[in-house]
């Protein structure tokens, strides 16, 4: 038995706004008026005081790497050649974080500074961001 | 008023990674047992709790539907929780809601699944879990988020692969004396570590396999109870917790939504000191870090789980007998059936009928499972 099914989903109010920012090549939080507290990815509620978001905030994109791993096989299962690198990084002052690949030519380290590398030709995708390199 | 639930009878299929049984026939085979196990019939049950993880495992969309017949659970109340990967103990919390609240006296609480039915393999199915917009467009697969808190865990407390690797060897070794086991095995911290690397620090060994399998026990309010069986097991303590969707918003070196889920059912049990009043351990341990990342919530100590380790107090002998089922490494992962299989090792352990694997004087026990993206906690404390 199979089925082959196609779904479309919409981004939604914040991560509209996130992936508008990205085709211009910058990071957004969503910033609680009430409490002022900042997430990333943004969201369209305050996950501390829970009032609806009405800011954005454009974030300098450097952040730090909190974990890291490094992928041998893809997501069928099957060898991934050459293996890929997966860092969680967070930004300062800003709550959650952004799950990306890291510069292949980068040795990854816990702590390490780094930033978005954006592509040129950008369409709104979380893939405008190319990679996560060092500063 | 709440009533005390125990525990008469269980029952479970042979955990496989591939069981030539429909799904209807394994659940069938585990209720059955159940029954058998207290003296019961199907028609002695006033409601029957079902749990089963992603219907594409099966195949199968609305899947509780599945279990309603070979359950005996049509013509009464019949449900299906599902709280992911931890739907094996949600499972029987929901079934400790049902005779605690004193509207049914017997329920049957059942779980299976089947992922040998998606080919040529499960994996793939995964990826639905994960963001649409931020996550899934980067083509991650299941192990990685897994590595990723696994790489934090081993640095906030300097653990070694070596030490980790040592939860595998346990395990299996332990699996070994459980008659329903898959992959019971006399294996070496260097097995583990020369086995494949599939997402550093992940190793293949590290990884609990694929499963098919089916457990039951069947639930009675004390008055019911006292008259089924000499040796029922109460169920004193339930506690449920969920973190939010976003795991990129908590850290993930210690899992204190585990940590609160344990915190009710041990408020309910009243257990002050679970490292002096517990005697039995059975933590989720889908990979071999969980059991120790795990743990450490149970205990409400950060980073005690790997040193009690390295002592060999988690061994069946220990002062802190962890997963002397084997657990999902060594007894297999039929994703809810092998958090069920957890109640039902403290029910064997603590009536004094697990046999090989029997933890002597086992008078409390404590089993828990996790699930959905890193953030579902299910916790039953069960006492003989
Ligand atoms: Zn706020």
């Amino acid at each position: 038995m199979g089925i082959e099914s196609f779904y479309e989903y919409p981004a939604g109010i914040a991560l509209s706004r996130f992936l508008e920012e990205l085709r211009l090549g910058r990071l957004v939080a969503s910033k609680c008026s009430s409490c002022g507290h900042m997430t990333i990815p943004p969201r369209a509620y305050c996950v501390k005081c829970y009032r609806p978001i009405k800011e954005y905030q454009v974030i300098g994109g450097e952040g730090r790497i909190v974990t890291y791993t490094r992928s041998f096989i893809n997501i069928e299962g099957k060898p991934a050649n050459p293996p890929v690198t997966w860092v969680f990084v967070k930004f300062d002052g800003v709550d959650g974080g952004l799950l990306h690949l890291l510069d292949p030519s980068i040795n990854p380290q816990t702590g390490m500074r780094v930033r978005p590398v954006f592509r040129e030709q950008r369409i709104g995708s979380i893939l405008d961001i190319k990679w996560f390199t060092a500063v | 008023m709440r009533k005390r639930v125990a525990i008469v009878g269980a029952g479970m299929t042979y955990f496989r990674s591939m069981l030539p049984m429909t799904p209807q026939e394994m659940v069938y085979e585990a209720a059955r047992k159940s029954l058998d196990d207290c003296g019961l019939e199907f028609r002695d049950i006033d409601a029957v709790v079902s749990g089963s993880a992603p219907d594409a495992f099966d195949g199968y969309h609305h899947k509780g539907l599945v279990g309603v017949e070979p359950s005996g659970g049509f013509r009464k109340p019949y449900s299906r929780v599902y709280v992911g990967g931890g739907t094996g103990v949600g499972v029987a919390v929901a079934g400790w809601w049902h005779v605690a609240s004193g509207a049914f006296k017997k329920v049957l609480v059942v779980a299976w699944e089947k992922m040998s039915h998606p080919y040529p393999h499960s994996q793939p199915l995964f990826k639905t879990i994960f963001d649409p917009v931020t996550e899934q467009p980067l083509g991650p697969n299941l192990i990685w988020i897994f590595a990723l808190e696994m790489r934090r865990y081993m640095e906030m407390h300097k653990l070694s692969k070596e030490l980790i690797a040592r939860v595998a060897v346990k395990n299996k070794g332990n699996a070994l004396d459980h008659p329903y086991a898959q992959l019971g095995a006399k294996i070496t911290v260097e097995d583990v570590l020369r086995s494949p690397v599939l997402v550093w620090p992940v190793h293949r060994l590290d990884i609990s396999p694929s499963s098919d399998g089916a457990v039951a026990l069947v639930f009675a309010s004390e008055e019911e109870a006292k008259k089924i069986t000499d040796t029922p097991v109460w169920i004193d303590g339930v506690g449920a917790c969920l973190d939010s969707q976003f795991w990129t918003n908590r850290d993930l070196a210690y899992p204190y939504y585990v940590y609160l889920a344990a915190q009710q059912a041990y408020k309910m049990a009243g257990i002050a000191n679970p490292l002096k009043e517990i005697d039995v351990f059975e933590p989720y341990d889908p990979f071999t870090y969980k059991e120790l990342h795990h743990l450490d919530a149970l205990l409400g100590k950060p980073g005690l789980a790997p040193k009690l380790l390295e002592e060999g107090q988690l061994e069946r002998d220990g002062d802190y007998p962890t997963c002397p089922s084997g657990g999902l490494l060594g007894v297999g992962n039929p994703i809810a059936a092998a958090g069920l299989m957890k109640v039902a090792e403290l029910y064997w352990q603590l009536s004094g009928r697990a046999g090989k694997r029997q933890v002597p004087n086992a008078r409390v026990g404590v089993a828990q499972a996790w699930g959905d993206l890193m953030q579902v906690a299910q916790v039953v404390v069960c006492r003989a």
